[in-house]
């Protein structure tokens, strides 16, 4: 059932993010359009080099608007499927409640981090196509790349690479799991105005937990970091940094079960459609 | 064997204001049952509770033998008051959706429901009116042979052919081993198919219940008299 849960979850969000991959694929090539331009060597007239800047400026905003794109029409899916009239079919459907729930948060976690492979690509063709670097080129940076990978990699290089990796995805279900519950609590409180009232919690608890951190950077942070280089002085740093890291990863994936059990609990015994 | 049975079932939405208060109800299989009562005394929610919507505060439900989760939805077709579909979707995607979740939808019987009423399964459902969209719901929801049919005010704000229809599709396309609960404010016109019926009071209170014909014969009365009767203001 999961699997059919994702299927439909990933089509309701691919016909809007699927236009807006393709228009920021031809933004990236009208940016490097502009780029060329910018950077020629020849003069140009004046209206000619404003417009280039101007097309520049819109690609960069269009960019944005496509992350944004993203980010609206995934939490949009999440709240209409649970919260609205939907929701009468949703959670009446023969499946686990953690199935619903696991279905909006793969759907979701994969189309944030499909944007960010789609912009990073963007950027690539825009390098490309902007500035046209030759084969020779492009052939020494991947040179460069393999000569600094090959001088670098040992047993630690993986280990970071496997922690930096889990690290990112876990951030990134942390903040879709944030906001599923932000948006599920403003449902269960607000009789209008949810959207708003789901973005207030967003701010107001991100505020208090950045303003915690401060706080523990400021009195706790310092005396960490004061041990971990005491030890890294006295041995070698690699595993105090891995085991470092490591610890931080294990702390993401903490909040991140805590959220999730909060958000199946909400929606397991106080979901109410009137 | 009963189909549906409701132990000690208490709901409420705020505090020491309880909607339905130690309800107790069983529903045999086979039946066509009224549930009746007036505004705010407990039958969509308590058609929401079968449903597996809402979880009650106490007291079990159990359709057939399983208590209300993923099992017992699989048993349920429920026909809620509003229209739920993703507006974005077509009609034959809905029937493909319904196919795909519940093994007891028939196919078959939906696509004859639809072209009976000239509904075009390209059509995309945000194009269609209201009406339209209640129409296709209760076809999705008849084409399933579920055990349990739950229809929350399936005719209310249609005019009377479409109630007509909506009556008579029911009556033609449900499973006959199946027990139907219909809730209702216009008991005139579906008392004519109701095997039994069940009045609701507020806080959940079982009034009056039993066979409709049975009653209508020794009361001399029709079911609506008899609502009136018994709820009166």
């Amino acid at each position: 059932m999961l699997k059919k849960l994702l299927r439909y979850d990933f089509a309701s969000v691919m016909k809007v993010w699927g236009v807006g991959a393709i228009a920021s694929v031809l933004l990236a090539l009208v940016g490097a359009f502009a780029a060329r331009i910018l950077d020629a060597e020849r003069e140009l007239p004046v209206v000619v080099t404003v417009f280039a800047g101007f097309a520049m400026f819109f690609v960069i905003l269009g960019f944005a608007a496509f992350s944004i794109l993203t980010t609206v029409a995934v939490f949009n899916r999440f709240y209409k499927n649970f919260f609205t009239d939907e929701g009468y079919l949703t959670f009446t459907l023969p499946v686990k409640r953690a199935q619903l729930l696991n279905s909006k948060l793969i759907s979701a976690t994969s189309f944030l981090a499909m944007t960010v492979l789609v912009l990073f690509l963007d950027l690539v063709l825009f390098i490309l196509a902007g500035f046209a670097p030759g084969w020779e080129e492009i052939a020494e940076l991947f040179r460069d790349i393999f000569q600094w990978l090959a001088e670098h990699m040992d047993v630690y290089f993986v280990i970071y690479l496997v922690e930096g990796i889990a690290l990112v995805l876990l951030s990134t279900v942390f903040s879709v799991l944030f906001l599923f519950v932000c948006i599920t609590v403003a449902c269960m409180i607000a009789k209008k105005a949810k959207v708003i009232t789901a973005v207030a919690i967003y701010y107001v608890t991100n505020g208090i937990v950045s303003y915690a951190v401060q706080l523990l950077v400021i009195f706790g942070l310092p005396g960490l970091v004061d041990r971990i280089l005491l030890l890294a002085e006295s041995s070698n740093i690699n595993p105090i940094l891995s085991l470092t890291f490591f610890g931080l990863t294990l702390f993401v994936a903490i909040f991140c079960a805590l959220l999730y059990l909060l958000q199946y609990w909400l929606l397991d015994r106080k979901l109410n459609l009137a | 064997m009963n189909i549906l049975r409701c132990e000690d079932i208490t709901k409420a939405y705020k505090k020491n204001f309880p909607v339905l208060f130690h309800l107790n109800l069983e529903i045999p299989a086979g039946r066509i049952v009224g549930l009746l009562g007036p505004n705010g005394c407990g039958k969509s929610t308590l058609m929401k509770l079968i449903a597996g919507l809402l979880q009650p505060d106490s007291g079990c439900i159990f359709v057939g033998d399983h208590p209300v989760g993923e099992k017992s939805k699989a048993l349920v077709s429920y026909l809620p008051e509003r229209t739920y579909f993703n507006p974005s979707m077509r009609v034959r995607d809905l029937v493909r959706y319904f196919s795909e979740f519940y093994e007891d939808f028939d196919v078959s019987r939906a696509e004859k429901l639809l072209s009976d009423l000239d509904i075009n399964p390209a059509a995309a459902l945000k194009t269609l009116s209201k009406g339209t969209k209640e129409k296709i719901q209760l076809v999705l929801v008849m084409s399933r042979n579920a055990k349990l049919y739950l229809l929350d005010e399936p005719i209310a704000g249609v005019d009377p052919a479409a109630r007509e229809y909506i009556l008579r599709t029911i009556v033609n396309n449900y499973n006959p081993e199946a027990s139907i609960i219909i809730t209702t404010h216009l008991i005139t016109d579906v008392e004519q198919v109701l095997d039994d019926f069940v009045f609701l009071s507020y806080g959940g209170q079982i009034l009056r219940s039993g066979n409709a014909e049975n009653t209508r014969l020794e009361s001399g009365k029709s079911l609506d008299q008899l609502f009136r009767e018994v709820f009166r203001c």
